[in-house]
């Protein structure tokens, strides 16, 4: 079920009704009908992998409840690895079997041995990724004794289960997130009006900005080799846009609609396209992925302690882990190397915290200084985009190739792109204008009176009537 | 709580109210202009052109790739181009044709291989503004599917009709204009014209859609019930879209030879060069048209003797 969708618009008003109404004086009722609601959204895609989500659930529940009577190390050690094992063994298969074993045939040609390996028709499980790494975080957690383990497992299935994030995010801790279950929760208005308005403008960045850019790029993209440089330059801006309009609406949505239910979820974008280096960047993008990645993987590595040489293999551990963990291509692992090499000035000058804070905060525009920055940062994201985007890296080159020929000074082909660039500066300067808020729009309630926000919510609900057409599937579903 | 489903109802309630109004305000005059109105008279020559006729039914591979006169000329039949638009979907071009078939007529199908894929075959935006604007009755005879598929455009198209340049300051177009048809139903107003840019034509990536040869070999059963002839072609098409496709256009000529049907040729013959297109790959310039419709009437002409068509 999309969350762009008929079913969906359905769908949810029936399950906050009976969740208020019917259920909120119990709250293992309540939590059961997370649970079966969210089950219901992600059968609506294929019911055949709920078995998957059921069996990670129990697999971490039982391992949660074990590690919580043992004592012995080399016990709750094996305990975690059967745990990591059996989740990262499901992505494994289901994401990366057919790449592992075409790498493999094609490493091994090399040295003049032939292998007959037939790869399979494997379905990617929607969300797999997301909460696979969810479940996880639970384990390791309990783990390390920073969680007690649970011992309602209606609670713990909603939280590996919960519908609004569970299929593209935010990837959430189950410190943060699982104790919300067992909570008594009460209906805030303005909790909810905020999540009415964080799902609106999650819409909007998802159907207005992300389709409408999409559609372009993907004509570039798709026909890279008919165009002019001046015009991928083009078609890899809107792919910038698409696909933050596209991941940081859907994180919008899920965040919007879980505070109807009375959860708070962590902010998973914080404007990143107005960071003014590559680091600040990486800690305003994906933030539940980048946070979960130093967690679990760069501070076990050592993280920041030790000689630069580990330093500097740490982050680009993190960096190509992360990019893979974003689709089973080499495209993806080049995207994720080269946001290292972009961070590894600030790491050797040691300079990669130092901006930290809400860019010119308090004015309504940057110093020269920080505007050079953000335009750098924003270039260099644009680039590294284009092997995110492009479907091998033969078309990665050969794009890059076109964007640094004498084409690029040449008049880009621009028919239909007016709308959409209007469309998209409208956006930017509204989310310039709201960047010191958890979202864009958050604090329109305390600068504007009620009716001039109510047209503007029309004026954003009209302008996502006019662009809606049909479903487009989230860019993240496929991760 | 309850304040809280008061204004999420209000606001609700004026948003339904809001798409309502424009759903039932009448077509904008930016719309009254378009293409689709085109449909009111290519309806009148369905109805009122006398036998001997041969009726042209697609999208606009036919209106942007015919020049009927030369048809009359050279075939000596009466020629109704009734095609407008891709998006109105082949069921509903199919359901509309099927009540002005008389007698002896020929009819001459060419769809677009998208009809073929995914579902495009029950229309999209284009058959939606077709039947809000110009004959609103007709939305009784839709069916499930077609609902389906229009269901998606309707608050956009009802919000469209609060856009000032619906009203204020829009220019007709020279090419996609209920006036840019001529007397048989051709687009001719681009015939004049240098070649535009052309966007590159995706591999068509939607499956194929069974249904559209059944609802063509239904067509083919009402057509010869009322002692009519149908035939199919192919549409003219970009030759490096033809390359991107086809594997599936050769799909598409395999279940018209499967099941029977007459067919015009083959689609290689009218795999067009580049240099032909005027500014999508299915659209021709007048050399193109002229080539074009040349073919088709050498393909008409084997057929003719070869004494399938009806002697008129």
């Amino acid at each position: 079920m999309l969350f762009n969708s008929l079913d969906f618009a359905i769908f949810l008003p029936i399950i906050f009704l009976l969740y208020w109404f019917v259920a909120q004086k119990n709250l293992k009722l309540q939590n059961a009908l997370i649970v079966i609601s969210s089950y219901v959204f992600y059968a609506w895609w294929d019911w055949r992998f709920l078995s998957l989500i059921i069996f990670s659930t129990l697999v971490d529940y039982l391992v949660g409840q074990k590690l919580s009577t043992e004592e012995q190390q080399s016990k709750r050690k094996a305990l975690l690895w059967s745990s990591i094992i059996v989740n990262l063994g499901f992505l494994g298969f289901f994401k990366y079997y057919n790449f592992f074993l075409e790498n493999f045939v094609d490493a091994f040609s090399l040295f003049g041995m032939q292998i007959n390996a037939n790869s399979l028709n494997i379905i990617l499980p929607v969300g797999i990724s997301f909460y696979t790494f969810q479940t996880l975080s639970y384990t390791i957690d309990v783990y390390k004794k920073k969680l007690e383990p649970t011992k309602d497992f209606i609670a713990f299935s909603a939280f590996v289960s919960f519908f609004p994030q569970l299929v593209a995010g935010p990837i959430e801790r189950a410190t943060n997130l699982l104790p919300q279950f067992y909570e008594k929760r009460t209906f805030e208005y303005d909790k909810a009006v905020d999540g009415m308005r964080q799902i609106l403008w999650g819409l909007f960045k998802k159907i207005v900005i992300a389709d409408n850019s999409a559609r372009i790029a993907n004509e570039i993209f798709n026909n890279s080799g008919g165009h002019s440089g001046s015009t991928l330059v083009l078609g890899a801006i809107f792919f910038t846009f698409q696909i933050y309009g596209d991941f940081s609406g859907y994180s919008d949505i899920a965040i919007g609609i879980s505070r109807l239910f009375g959860f708070n979820l962590k902010q998973n974008f914080a404007f990143p396209y107005f960071s003014r280096d590559i680091a600040e960047f990486w800690r305003r993008w994906h933030i539940s992925l980048s946070t979960w990645f130093r967690d679990y993987l760069y501070i076990p590595l050592g993280g920041s302690r030790g000689g630069i040489w580990m330093k500097v293999r740490n982050i680009f551990v993190i960096f190509i882990v992360s990019g893979f963990w974003h689709g089973a291509n080499w495209t993806f692992i080049v995207w994720g190397a080269l946001n290292a090499l972009y961070f590894m000035p600030l790491l050797l000058l040691n300079k990669n915290r130092v901006n930290t804070n809400t860019v010119a905060k308090g004015k309504h525009f940057p110093s020269i200084k920080e505007f050079s920055q953000i335009v750098i940062t924003f270039s260099l994201t644009v680039l590294a985009w284009i092997f995110f985007r492009a479907e091998n890296i033969e078309h990665a080159w050969s794009y890059l190739s076109t964007i640094f020929s004498k084409s690029i000074f040449t008049i880009p082909y621009y028919v239909g792109m007016k709308t959409p660039m209007i469309l998209i500066l409208l956006f930017v300067l509204i989310e310039w204008m709201g960047r010191e808020g958890n979202f864009a729009i958050e604090n329109l309630k305390n600068k504007f009176n009620p009716i001039v926000r109510w047209l503007f919510y029309l004026l954003l609900i009209i302008l996502i009537g006019l662009n809606k057409g049909e479903n487009q599937q989230f860019i993240y579903f496929q991760f | 709580m309850k304040k809280f489903i008061d204004k999420t109802l209000l606001f609700s309630l004026l948003l339904l109210l809001l798409v309502a109004i424009g759903i039932v305000l009448p077509a904008t005059p930016r719309a009254s202009k378009s293409l689709l109105f085109a449909k009111i008279k290519k309806d009148s020559l369905l109805k009122h052109t006398n036998n001997p006729r041969i009726i042209f039914i697609g999208g606009s591979n036919l209106s942007f790739g015919l020049n009927s006169k030369l048809i009359k000329d050279s075939l000596k039949l009466n020629p109704i181009n009734t095609s407008i638009h891709f998006a109105i979907g082949l069921e509903y071009m199919l359901d509309n044709t099927i009540q002005y078939i008389k007698k002896k007529d020929i009819l001459i199908l060419v769809p677009e291989y998208e009809q073929f894929c995914g579902r495009f075959v029950h229309g999209g935006e284009e058959l939606l503004r077709t039947i809000a604007d110009i004959e609103p009755s007709k939305i009784l005879d839709l069916k499930k599917e077609q609902l389906k598929n229009i269901s998606k455009y309707i608050v956009k198209y009802s919000l469209s009709k609060f856009k000032i340049n619906e009203y204020f300051g829009f220019k007709e177009s020279d090419i996609y204009s209920v006036n840019s048809f001529n007397q048989y139903g051709d687009v001719y107003t681009h015939w004049t014209m240098q070649q535009q840019f052309i966007r590159p034509h995706d591999t068509i990536i939607e499956d194929y859609n069974p249904q559209t040869i059944d609802l063509i070999a239904a067509f083919r059963s009402e057509v010869e019930k009322k002692g009519a002839k149908l035939f199919i072609s192919f549409p003219s098409f970009k030759a490096s879209a033809y390359d991107k496709n086809i594997s599936l256009i050769k799909k598409i000529e395999k279940e018209f030879i499967n099941n029977n049907f007459d067919i015009l040729g083959e689609p290689e013959r009218y795999r067009m060069p580049d240099s032909l297109m005027f500014n999508s790959s299915y659209h021709l310039l007048k050399k193109g048209v002229d080539y074009r419709t040349k073919l088709l009437i050498q393909d008409l002409k084997k057929v003719q003797t070869s004494k399938i068509i009806y002697k008129q």
